[in-house]
């Protein structure tokens, strides 16, 4: 991931730190997820989180940020990342993690980095630096050794 | 079981390819500050989800669903307090 960033990353500053801390919590909650997928409903447990990120963030940003509060000209483009996001999406994740480890499920979840650059390089013509080659190649590398020792 | 876990693999892989279309392009063409961006999208993606869980389901399986959520609150709480499950 360092690699993929590079040279973004050369100074650290409060936007890494944000990701780190994101990323420690995500961790935190596969393992739960994985847990909750033993006894409950995948699309239990999505309409579940749906409910409470939208109930908690909406209130906290209704008080923090009370005008302006939405930009109805993009209502539509937030409407698809909401249904596929956040709904097909995590629907499919907690599915497969009923399935498999939550280790080898966050491995996998390294891949939608590479396919945002490949999908940046292919619709918005971003150029994809050596660096960031070498590093999605140690990411499915990585992936897959995880997957074949733990299997 | 093999087959089992493929099916699990091949459902992680589509959720992560969804996450990254989104990503690479939705949220690229996305001028909405990315404060408001989750909690609007996730209120959508309540919507998707919820019509899907009530779709043909009976009046006893949605009753279920309180049942559920206590599980969910009790299992997070335990985590919080003990720092495992």
């Amino acid at each position: 991931m360092v690699l993929i960033l590079s040279p973004q990353i050369s100074a650290i500053n409060i936007g890494i730190i944000a990701g780190l801390a994101s990323a420690i919590f995500y961790a935190t909650h596969t393992i739960i997820e994985k847990r909750l997928t033993l006894s409950v409903d995948p699309l239990v447990e999505v309409f579940y989180k749906n409910s409470f990120a939208a109930a908690l963030s909406l209130i906290a940003i209704y008080l923090m940020y009370s005008q302006n509060f939405l930009i109805f000209s993009e209502i539509s483009k937030i409407a698809f990342l909401g249904i596929t996001a956040l709904g097909f999406g995590f629907i499919f994740f907690f599915k497969g993690l009923g399935k498999v480890s939550s280790q080898n499920a966050m491995t996998l979840t390294y891949l939608e980095a590479l396919i945002a650059i490949v999908l940046g390089s292919i619709v918005f013509g971003e150029a994809i630096e050596t660096n960031t080659i070498l590093g999605g190649l140690l990411i499915i590398g990585a992936g897959i050794a995880v997957i074949k020792i733990n299997d | 079981m093999e087959k089992y876990k493929k099916r699990g693999y091949a459902e992680i892989i589509s959720a992560v390819s969804i996450w990254g279309i989104n990503s690479g392009i939705i949220v690229k063409k996305i001028t909405t500050p990315a404060f408001y961006l989750y909690p609007v999208a996730s209120l959508f993606g309540l919507i998707m989800v919820t019509l899907a869980l009530f779709k043909n389901r009976t009046l006893s399986q949605i009753k279920s669903v309180d049942r559920k959520l206590t599980l969910v609150i009790v299992e997070v709480l335990i985590f919080l307090n003990n720092g495992s499950f």
